[in-house]
């Protein structure tokens, strides 16, 4: 055990002293906050793009297009003030929110975000319109058919300075249907389109409807008669599902999410490590001074040690920051991770998981000579470890699916495809079945690997797994 | 005496290979033996059973009296053929790390790491990293740290491949220093200077079988002693000589014309040389030369190993 601990020391040591490590631990939360901001900064930072709306349909459109615009706009301040009022004060202050909004307007969402989140709604910057309404220009105005404008709008769309216009939406219509020739600086897709494509469409239905004798009145009556849709789940803790509810999904797929990249990644880092000991010879050397299980388990447990550094790390930060911007939510977070175990669950596949591809990377790495080899022996590896990534997001919507619930039963997809399922309350015989699985996969990975880290790290040649299993067998059934 | 390493009717096989063939040896406590054959002798292969690394096919293998030489791993100290040091580490760590793995404190492992790092003229470079170091230096630390917890067994594999002949003289003494402490030695080599040097016994071995097995005295004189005579002489004059068993013409010695030759002669085993020297004189033979040759290790080496290499 002694001779385990100095080398779980001194492998965690030389990974913890470079200059490498600590940027790596720094950089990520760096680009994930980058990554997170960015949207935000590009919107604050450039004033949003203008819309010229060219009407020659003659039905006087531009003010609906214009009032649907805003009211878009209010929907998406209040969603805006929902999220800062749930990150500040838990998702009940958010649903409040929209309630209020729903029933009456901005003006009530705007009194509610101030009553539930004060002091967030002192400093909150409602978000800027997704495009700027802008008057026609004289010259464009003055064309009497599509094309025309269309003529005249070009010079406008390549002007890049404040003049020009970012897009021009040219409306007309013959006897039967409305059209629209949108027209925008850039070749990239717009949602914008769509969006306006649904307002004329909806429009167009008001005028038909009208010409038809339906009155203004019965319209109204009609758009506003929708029907009420309440989500219910056995699974909900109150009468309908929540945001709280699903909060816990989430935060089950975040979680296996982050368990497969921390496995992957403390595998990656013992692979290279051994790879580098048996090039430099230095593997030769510890044989000669420690037993197979020591090396094995003080590498194994090294890098343990610096990947749960850095998860600790990251943790701490992460929860700093969750404090410091969400302290609504954390409450909720906190609450979830111990009533629903998935702190529990969570340090139980990580254990288990790790155990599994640290030592298949390991006894992997004690065949290779150089990164290129393990590369390759590794790649198969990578195609395994694939396969969960690709069905844990469908386990969020999907957790009963039959494919999913035989993929927890697989050993090596367990700790993954169980931790994203574990919110979701899978059954007893299921959290204890694949936990025993898992085990006892464990178990025989590690015994196996053992074997094939000692063949390994004495071998000159590259790794034949036929061979290897054979040996293995045979001296298992060598009586000693 | 007590026997420190003992070998019996060990053999290694690889598949179809066999590395090793039903090799027997003792090496006694304090003894410095010297365990000789050229590439793909089998060296390797029995120093990796002896430590434990590989399971012998047949025999047993008894290393400071214990059956299995992990169980007493603390007690030995090993240098690999190909070197091995964490490159990032520094010489004062990676000592006090293999110290420490086997069972010295951190403190003393740190202390004796100094000293010896000290009194190898390596003290400046204690705290640079291994990959800053010439080949030399990080042979001498790879050394040190095989032997930094003074073991009782020391194993060098092909200690001085790679060496100058400064660091190899340097080498010599620290093998000397560890038998000279009481510590047993069996290093590896095809470079038969040193064991001659060095050894109190060696180990012959080619082609995965013991070749020999005895003291250096032993191992000569299985080798023949050899006569130079040069001179105006012939062949058939000097073949005639008491105890000479064959004669060689070695080099045309002199100047052209001047009929000098230089011939060497193989001794009969158990042949005087001084019964030659004196029937030359008797015979009046024109001599300017007369050397008797003692075999070396190589000698005796090539005697023994014939064909085998």
């Amino acid at each position: 055990m002694r001779r385990l601990l100095k080398i779980a020391l001194r492998e965690y040591l030389s990974y913890v002293r470079t200059v490498g490590f600590w940027l790596s631990m720094a950089g990520l939360p760096v680009i994930m906050g980058i990554a997170i901001m960015a949207p935000t900064l590009i919107a604050r930072s450039a004033p949003p793009p203008k819309m010229a709306i060219i009407d020659l349909s003659g039905h006087n459109l531009t003010p609906v297009i214009v009032k649907e615009f805003e009211r878009q706009q209010s929907v998406g301040v209040a969603k805006a003030m929902a999220a800062s009022a749930t990150a500040a004060a838990g998702p009940k202050a958010g649903e409040a929110i929209m309630s209020s909004f729903d029933a009456q307007g901005l003006e009530a969402a705007e009194s509610t975000f101030r009553s539930v989140a004060p002091k967030v709604a002192a400093t909150f910057k409602a978000p800027a319109p997704r495009v700027k309404i802008v008057p026609v220009p004289d010259s464009v105005a003055a064309a009497t058919s599509a094309e025309a404008a269309g003529q005249a709008l070009k010079p406008y769309l390549a002007d890049e300075t404040s003049r020009g216009l970012t897009y021009g939406a040219i409306i007309s219509s013959d006897t039967k249907t409305l059209s629209v020739d949108f027209w925008s600086r850039n070749l990239g897709l717009q949602s914008l389109d769509d969006r306006l494509s649904d307002i004329l469409r909806d429009e167009d239905r008001r005028m038909r409807l009208t010409e038809a004798g339906v009155s203004d009145a019965l319209l109204k009556d009609i758009d506003a008669a929708e029907p009420t849709v309440r989500l219910r789940s056995p699974k909900s803790d109150g009468d309908q599902v929540s945001m709280r509810d699903r909060l816990p999904t989430v935060i089950g797929f975040v979680m296996a999410m982050g368990l497969w990249t921390v496995i992957l990644s403390g595998a990656g880092i013992l692979l290279n490590s051994v790879v580098e000991d048996k090039s430099s010879r230095v593997l030769e050397v510890l044989l000669a001074s420690a037993s197979t299980t020591e090396i094995m388990g003080g590498k194994i447990l090294g890098v343990a040690a610096v990947t749960f550094s850095v998860l600790a790390i990251w943790l701490t930060l992460g929860t700093a920051m969750l404090l410091t911007n969400a302290p609504g939510l954390s409450e909720d977070l906190v609450a979830i991770l111990a009533t629903k175990g998935l702190a529990y669950y969570f340090g139980f596949y990580l254990v288990g998981g790790y155990l599994i591809y640290a030592c298949v990377f390991t006894a992997i790495g004690a065949f290779c000579e150089t990164t290129r080899e393990a590369q390759t022996l590794v790649g198969p590896m990578m195609l395994i470890l694939s396969i969960p990534m690709i069905f844990m997001s469908q386990s969020i919507t999907h957790p009963d699916m039959p494919i999913i619930k035989i993929l927890c039963w697989v050993p090596p997809f367990t700790p993954f495809m169980m931790m994203v399922r574990a919110a979701s309350g899978p059954t007893l015989w299921e959290l204890v079945g694949t936990g025993l699985g898992m085990t006892a996969f464990v178990g025989v990975t590690l015994w196996l690997s053992g074997k094939a880290f000692r063949a390994g790290a004495l071998s000159t040649s590259k790794l034949d797994p036929k061979a290897l299993m054979m040996g293995i067998i045979r001296r298992r059934l060598k009586p000693v | 005496m007590t026997t420190a390493l003992s070998l019996n009717g060990v053999t290694k096989r690889y598949g179809d290979f066999t590395a090793v063939q039903s090799l027997s040896f003792e090496v006694g406590t304090g003894q410095i033996c010297g365990f000789l054959g050229p590439n793909g002798a089998g060296k390797t292969s029995t120093i990796r059973m002896i430590l434990g690394l590989v399971e012998p096919t047949e025999g047993t293998i008894e290393v400071l009296s214990a059956k299995d030489a992990r169980k007493v791993r603390e007690r030995i100290g090993f240098l690999p053929e190909e070197r091995g040091l964490y490159k990032r580490m520094t010489p004062i760590d990676a000592i006090a790390f293999f110290a420490g793995l086997k069972g010295v404190s951190d403190r003393d492992a740190r202390r004796r790491a100094k000293q010896m790092l000290e009194e190898q003229g390596l003290g400046a470079a204690m705290n640079r990293p291994i990959k800053a170091l010439s080949k030399g230096m990080s042979q001498k630390v790879q050394l040190l740290s095989a032997i930094a917890h003074d073991p009782e067994l020391v194993i060098l594999d092909e200690p001085f491949s790679g060496l100058d002949p400064v660091n190899q003289q340097s080498l010599e003494t620290i093998i000397r220093g560890l038998a000279s402490k009481g510590s047993t030695v069996l290093f590896s080599t095809h470079v038969m200077q040193h064991a001659e040097r060095l050894c109190d016994r060696v180990v012959l071995m080619a082609r995965g079988r013991k070749m020999f097995d005895g003291d250096l005295a032993q191992a000569r004189s299985h080798a023949p002693r050899m006569l130079v005579l040069e001179g105006n002489i012939s062949l058939q004059a000097v073949q005639a000589l008491p105890g000479i068993e064959q004669v060689e013409v070695a080099d045309l010695a002199g100047q052209e014309g001047t009929h000098q030759v230089q011939l060497s002669a193989t001794l009969k085993p158990g042949a005087n040389g001084q019964d030659a020297l004196r029937a030359a004189f008797g015979q009046g033979l024109d001599l300017r030369r007369f050397e008797l040759k003692e075999p070396t290790l190589h000698d005796a080496f090539i005697a023994l190993t014939g064909d085998q290499i």
